[in-house]
């Protein structure tokens, strides 16, 4: 037993060692790990489960609990570094009040049962439903923070056994609009190219990302690559001052939704400056148009339907006419300098250039289109699937791709192909040994109509795993109203008691992270396994066997015979089958198991760094230097999207833009890292930040109390003025992990019409002094 | 109990002179990196106002050319208020 001031001694010590460790990677302090009372200690590899970059950990365990972690020098995300929620991960499964043994409600209280009678009742319960109102009657919510074992036994129960397409994750709410943007503009989903990419780049554009605080460890690399090459450019496109504002080179200031102007202003000059590659557009691109004035689905059962319609160069030209620096300056209140500087960038091709984007982008109404727009940069420009060069969305989740983009956990998808698709369906049906007719040919509920279901009562069961959407989902009074109404069932399973279990009639406690064996995918294609470490407490079970149990229970037990010990790997290998073939080869159980990670297409042994150049792809056709192969012409599609407003502005009566968004301290909903004292110490609570001219104006001060109102609800919080980020004039911000402030009251629920993905970053609300 | 720890860059040539001063000082810990001239320091008073007079110490050890707080706990100051 060490004594309470040697702990906060070694506390201290690590604390700097990692400190140097961001600025010198790889620095090694040895006599800190003899300091460290580790001696004895076990080192396993597993990758952080708080964000999507993958970073790499060594976990140290001892008397059968996590103890120590360090970056893993192996790790080729982070190669060695960690961020400070990554730091501080183990400490989130000793959280006080640990969920240990499942609960019933009973007469309006929860109770602690055997989880096996929670189990009977949860498959109880969802045979009922089924008979009574029908197999679209239930829903599956998952995350990408399920790991892919967790995410594929969800997608076999639900839609190869029960029935239904009702299967959904909270990844729509964060990386839906990158997928659809992938898919229209190149036929397959997830980058082209790796963070590798960063070492080779001259000029980084961040669009609308606070890189520094959302992804610190590959933010970390940005600016190594600017410290050992000075002429590197970072550019912060942005709608508020950040920390990644103060580390760039240039930050421009926009007005919320109008990149789409920006990045159509970019594309215009690219033409009108005879910067565009000419050789790559001739032998690579297509140009297409779509519907325009798509609406926001802000009404129950919005149904969205396009077709592209293709157009030449010239048509395209002439579409970009309306996009001259000027009109966009009026439009965006970026200067025509600075787009003529931003188009410059783009345009010279002695530079290379990386877009990073995450949810500023994708939270967007007109998410798809950004990402379209974006693209069509890069592809104008033939800056993309070249080491230095492409756009690149980040994931904010560990798994939002590998589990839920790859494994397909949303309703429209199946592990491979779409379930529109018979071909994809009979392939799936055979895999999973059950009737092709068994699986709907159309998709069901994507996650809003999902919650709007159970509102209305068209769903009546939902079993929510691994998120927390009582805090998370956008107006959030209806969505929880909906949950809270008679003859609706909710079984949540999860680690700690959070907004969303207090509306469960089932909560089954679920084994963390390390306490489980698992893998995640993280945003460059890399699969990472991870052994499971340490027991999980109580009754608590991993989400896969939770599925599993409730599966057999239901009379599935021949889709699902995987044995205890082995059937992660029995998993692995028959999810491994959906994606044979060069364009998606996943690697062997053995391979994943034995490195830090592995990047997908693995073929012959080699991991695909750049895809769709057929130096580095095996898919590619080699007789081109690009093949764009996820279209049918093989070429990449350039769209013409215009910019169109949002469906809710600032007004008299609410007169700012209301942004939300995350902190670095705290993961999603906070709760986890709020269980984590020295996270939540640094930030206890949610805030507000409002520009200081604004402050002024409205008789506001640092640390006042102010009152929130949007046209959904009242939000009373502190302001912060001058703080970590500063809004622009017109607008404010709101960190969303504390769950006794929720904002989410207060946003909207329009989405992008294609990717059906809200919009967190834009609604009006009024500001005043409490 | 007033603990701190700092992030020190030592002058290249001077790095085993500040590790013998600093040995001798009873209320700091000195923990040398392998290859680099970085120093973590780990500080340990009483209070703040010895932890004060040792941080104006180490500000005027011969060698130390920057030194950066890392991590600082004083016991009166912290709560746990973890929900």
């Amino acid at each position: 037993m060490i004594q309470r001031r040697e702990l906060v001694q070694r506390s201290a010590a690590a604390a700097a060692a990692a400190a140097a460790a961001q600025l010198v990677p790889g620095v090694v302090f040895p006599d800190i790990a003899d300091a460290s009372g580790l001696d004895g200690a076990k080192w396993h590899k597993a990758p952080c489960r708080f964000c999507g970059v993958g970073c790499g950990l060594q976990i140290a365990i001892k008397g059968g609990r996590a103890v120590g972690v360090k970056g893993d020098p192996k790790g080729a995300a982070n190669k060695g570094l960690a961020c400070v929620k990554g730091y501080h991960s183990v400490m989130s499964m000793y959280g006080r009040d640990r969920l240990k043994k499942a609960k019933v409600r009973r007469n309006g209280k929860m109770v602690d049962v055997p989880i096996n009678e929670a189990l009977d009742l949860v498959a109880s319960k969802m045979r009922e439903t089924i008979e009574q109102h029908g197999k679209d009657a239930v829903a599956i919510y998952g995350s990408g923070q399920w790991t892919i074992p967790d995410g594929y036994v969800a997608s076999k129960f639900t839609k190869g056994c029960i029935g239904t397409n009702n299967l959904e994750a909270n990844a729509r709410l964060c990386m839906a609009s990158a997928v659809t943007g992938f898919l229209t503009s190149f036929g397959m989903d997830e980058p082209m190219g790796c963070y590798e990419d960063i070492e080779h780049a001259d000029v980084f554009v961040l669009w609308g990302n606070n890189m520094a605080e959302m992804h610190p460890v590959l933010f970390s690399r940005l600016l190594e690559r600017k410290r050992t090459h000075p002429e590197t450019v970072i550019i912060d496109l942005a709608t508020r001052t950040t920390r990644t504002s103060h580390a760039a080179d240039h930050s421009f200031l926009f007005h919320p939704q109008t990149d789409l102007a920006i990045a159509n202003g970019i594309c215009q000059q690219l033409f009108e400056n005879g910067w565009i590659n000419q050789e790559f557009v001739r032998n690579h691109v297509s140009f297409k148009s779509g519907k325009t004035n798509i609406g926001y689905g802000l009404e129950d059962e919005f149904k969205f339907g396009d077709e592209a319609q293709p157009m030449d160069v010239d048509q395209y030209r002439a579409f970009l006419a309306d996009y001259t620096p000027e009109k966009v300056e009026e439009v965006s209140g970026v200067s025509a300098g600075h787009i003529r500087y931003l188009a410059r960038l783009f345009g010279n091709p002695r530079k290379k250039v990386v877009s990073f984007w995450c949810m500023g982008m994708n939270q967007h109404t007109r998410g798809t289109w950004i990402n379209n727009l974006v693209y069509n940069i890069h592809l104008l420009t033939g800056k993309i699937s070249q080491p230095g060069n492409g756009p690149f969305s980040l994931t904010g989740q560990p798994s939002a791709c590998g589990t839920v983009r790859e494994v397909g956990t949303l309703t429209h998808k199946l592990p491979k192909g779409v379930v529109m698709n018979p071909d994809h369906r009979k392939f799936a049906a055979e895999i999973w040994g059950v009737p092709v007719e068994r699986i709907p040919d159309k998709p069901s509920n994507h996650t809003v109509d999902m919650f709007r279901g159970l509102d209305r009562g068209d769903i009546r069961f939902v079993w929510i795993q691994v998120t927390n959407p009582m805090v998370t989902m956008p107006k959030l009074n209806r969505y929880r109203g909906g949950l809270e109404k008679e003859g609706r069932f909710v079984v949540v399973s999860d680690i700690y008691p959070t907004p969303t279990t207090e509306v469960a009639d089932v909560i089954l406690p679920a084994a963390m992270w390390i306490e489980r064996e698992g893998m995640y995918g993280n945003s460059e294609r890399r699969t990472q396994h991870f052994e499971k470490l340490v027991d999980p407490p109580g009754d608590a079970m991993s989400d896969t066997w939770q599925m599993i149990e409730v599966a057999r229970r239901m009379g599935f037990e021949k889709e699902f015979p995987y044995q205890p010990a082995t059937h992660i790997e029995e998993i692995w290998n028959e999810y491994r089958r959906f994606h044979a073939g060069p364009k998606h080869e996943m690697a062997p159980y053995d391979v994943l198991k034995s490195r830090a990670g592995v990047q997908w297409p693995f073929v012959e042994g080699k991991e695909t760094r750049w895809r769709f150049n057929s130096t580095y792809d095996p898919a590619c056709d080699p007789t081109k230097p690009f093949d764009f192969y996820g279209k049918p012409d093989h070429r990449a599609w350039i769209w013409a999207r215009p910019y169109e407003a949002p469906p809710e502005v600032p007004d008299d009566e609410y007169p700012f833009w209301l942004n939300t968004g995350r902190v670095i301290e705290h993961w999603h909903s906070g709760s986890m890292t709020r269980r984590i004292p020295v996270l939540h110490r640094a930030v206890p609570s949610a805030y507000v930040e409002i520009h200081p001219e604004d402050a002024a104006s409205l008789g506001i001060t640092d640390g006042d109390r102010v009152v929130l109102t949007s046209r959904r609800g009242v939000l009373r919080i502190r302001a912060s003025i001058n703080g970590r980020g500063n809004p622009t004039r017109g607008q404010v911000f709101v960190p969303f992990f504390d769950e006794s402030l929720l904002v989410n009251e207060l946003t909207l629920d329009a989405y992008c019409p294609i990717s059906k993905q809200p919009d967190y970053k834009k609604c009006a609300v009024r500001v005043e002094r409490a | 109990m007033t603990i701190a720890s700092y992030v020190a860059h030592i002058d290249q040539q001077k790095t085993c002179q500040v590790q013998a001063e600093l040995d001798r000082h009873p209320s700091v810990s000195c923990f040398p990196s392998a290859e680099h001239n970085l120093f973590v320091i780990v500080t340990d008073t009483v209070d703040r106002h010895q932890d004060k007079d040792v941080r104006g110490y180490l500000e005027s050890v011969d060698g130390i050319q920057c030194l950066s707080l890392a991590f600082a706990w004083n016991e009166e100051e912290h709560h746990d208020s973890t929900p």
